[in-house]
């Protein structure tokens, strides 16, 4: 689907992604996760053609993503950006419309085709309820579901999300994981998204990507990858992994470790070495 | 108010453009009407049919410098005033929507103070014996002044940054800041000149001839075409570039377009009747309560509603206020509280 090719990438000499190469398959649901300023959003910025490489190049399809027009990309790849911000008082449906803009010619109306898909996304992703209000009257977490159904409106074969559930409360969180990751499956459509939430990550995800100092920490299959040892790698912070039946997948926990010394652990531990002597 | 007008209109963008297109030709038969000498609403209607060959309107009736009046001294003012209002209106919405800012207007990037530099340096070497050169130099310190500005936003390797929203307010505040430095060092060298000098910066569309006229419904007309062309990447871009640029704009290019667009019709109406404030920023402003913030209907009835109302201040000065006060002067005196009541009502957008 779109192949990273060892890429680097530099802000004036402070790298962020160094040498990094990745092959994203088509119809998976891959999951970018890392600490913070580790390159997740440069990565994605890359991929999208936004930002140039230094060296190496983004292969989509059979083309390097720069020699491509803006337009031809954005029939491939959509975004969901972390900046979901609207200065000017468009209304949710103009907004969702804008997501067809590389499909309708520069003077042209949008077709009854175009028409059809906007009210399609929008009663899917529950924005059809306020349709006809103004994105600036929205609160952040309905901005932004209206920026995802943008995205979800330019129906294209990828589609990366930035963060893109930060404000959302969990049940609208849970109805466009959903959605997507139905397109994924029945659709053959590849999600690619970067995530705070390790937990909820791994319930969606097929592939979780570890990110560390702008290269890959760890990669592959979630079942395979979520692991205590790899978080600690990452995030520096310690950890239990676990089989979750309710979630049908391996869930991270964590605890508060502001006074580690009077933890249970270590009171049981000094409780086994006493009765051991 | 609006509510009103929002309901007659948002359906039926097209009415509401011949509507304004209408009131515009009436105000400029009636302001051609006004002044010192009055004029009847219908004689001035005969006058300018009877400029097109072939057709013979009967005048004889008339004081035969009518005509004169009117063609010479009359119309060539409100057609550039007219011309002005609308390329003024016309930058303002596309600074509003490159710079992603709603409270931009047309001197944002200091292509304002550009002009009057240029202007106050052709008025100080005194090239305005030949009064022709005054616009000369303020168009070409405009030009220059854009330039500049783009050249210092453009700093950086890293090819997000350039050309941002921030980076051109940042260039254009910090260029407009030395100028305007350099306006006053003018002033200040210039002795008895310093008159000609300030008045010139304060705005009036008196004594225009027909070559304004031409010269700016040339780039009047420029820049609607290809506002019109960028339209809706307008809208895509005023919601940020990372947005525009994954919904399929080329963003560095269109911005590019657009700047120069806005910057040569800012650059234009300057150098043909100074700095004329408020109207830029005002009624883009206005006009997106009734239109909505989409360009494509934005573009049209604010340059529209631009012409109408700078006709009107203008012809408030000419021909009803007892003596003529600079139009720069009117335009900020009226416009300076309007915007303060709609900041004040919270609505700004």
């Amino acid at each position: 689907m779109i192949v990273v090719k060892e890429i680097s990438f530099a802000y004036g000499f402070s790298p962020v992604i160094e040498n990094l190469s990745f092959e994203f398959e088509a119809g998976r649901f891959y999951s970018i996760l890392g600490p913070n300023g580790c390159g997740k959003t440069t990565l994605l910025d890359l991929l999208i053609g936004h930002l140039k490489p230094q060296s190496g190049k983004v292969v989509l399809g059979n083309n390097n993503i720069l020699s491509m027009s803006k337009r031809d990309i954005a029939k491939q790849i959509s975004l969901v950006s972390q900046n979901y911000n609207i200065n000017f008082p468009f209304t949710v449906k103009e907004v969702v419309m804008m997501g067809r803009h590389p499909y309708i010619g520069r003077f042209a109306q949008p077709s009854s085709e175009d028409v059809e898909i906007v009210n399609r996304v929008m009663e899917r992703t529950g924005t059809d309820r306020f349709a006809e209000r103004k994105v600036t009257d929205l609160s952040g977490g309905e901005r932004q579901r209206c920026v995802f159904a943008r995205a979800l409106s330019q129906d294209t074969p990828l589609l990366c999300l930035d963060e893109a559930f930060a404000n959302m409360d969990i049940s609208h969180t849970i109805r466009l994981l959903d959605l997507v990751k139905k397109e994924v499956r029945e659709r053959n459509r590849t999600v690619i998204s970067v995530f705070h939430d390790i937990n909820i990550a791994a319930i969606w995800s097929d592939l979780l990507i570890f990110m560390k100092d702008g290269k890959v920490a760890a990669s592959g299959e979630t079942e395979d990858i979520m692991c205590s040892s790899i978080i600690e790698d990452v995030f520096h912070v310690k950890s239990e992994v676990m089989y979750n039946s309710y979630s049908g997948t391996k869930q991270a926990h964590f605890r508060a470790t502001y006074n580690d010394s009077s933890s249970i652990e270590s009171k049981i531990r000094k409780r086994t070495s006493r009765q051991e002597s | 108010m609006t509510g009103i007008l929002n309901v007659i209109f948002a359906r039926n963008r097209t009415s509401l453009v011949v509507l304004l297109f209408f009131l515009l030709a009436v105000l400029i038969l009636l302001s051609a009407s006004m002044g010192y000498i009055e004029i009847g609403f219908f004689d001035i209607f005969k006058i300018i049919v009877s400029q097109f060959p072939g057709i013979s309107v009967g005048l004889d009736y008339m004081n035969e410098t009518w005509p004169a009046i009117v063609m010479d001294v009359r119309l060539p003012r409100i057609l550039t005033c007219t011309a002005v209002g609308a390329a003024l209106s016309l930058s303002g919405v596309v600074f509003q929507g490159i710079l992603l800012n709603p409270l931009a207007d047309p001197y944002t990037l200091g292509v304002s103070a550009g002009a009057a530099f240029g202007a106050c340096t052709a008025i100080l070497l005194n090239l305005g014996a030949a009064f022709v050169s005054v616009p000369l130099f303020a168009f070409a310190g405009a030009c220059l002044t854009l330039l500049f500005v783009i050249f210092l936003s453009c700093t950086g390797n890293n090819s997000t940054a350039s050309l941002s929203s921030n980076n051109l307010i940042l260039s254009g505040i910090i260029v407009a800041a030395i100028l305007s430095a350099g306006i006053s060092f003018l002033k200040y060298t210039a002795d008895e000149q310093v008159a000609i000098i300030i008045f010139w910066l304060m705005g009036s569309f008196a004594s225009k001839t027909w070559m304004d006229v031409m010269v700016t419904a040339l780039f009047l007309v420029v820049g609607l075409i290809v506002s019109l062309v960028f339209a809706r990447d307008l809208n895509l871009i005023s919601l940020g570039e990372r947005s525009a640029s994954s919904l399929g704009v080329d963003t560095k290019k269109v911005t590019l377009i657009l700047l120069i667009t806005g910057s040569m019709l800012a650059a234009v109406s300057v150098s043909v009747s100074g700095i004329i404030g408020f109207v830029g920023l005002l009624v883009p402003h206005m006009v997106r309560f009734i239109t909505g913030p989409d360009n494509r209907a934005l573009i049209p009835v604010a340059m529209l509603t631009g012409a109408l109302l700078l006709l009107g201040a203008d012809t408030i000065t000419r021909a009803i206020l007892p003596h003529e006060i600079p139009i720069g002067i009117l335009t900020a005196l009226i416009g300076g509280p309007v915007f303060c009541w709609i900041f004040k009502r919270g609505s700004i957008r």
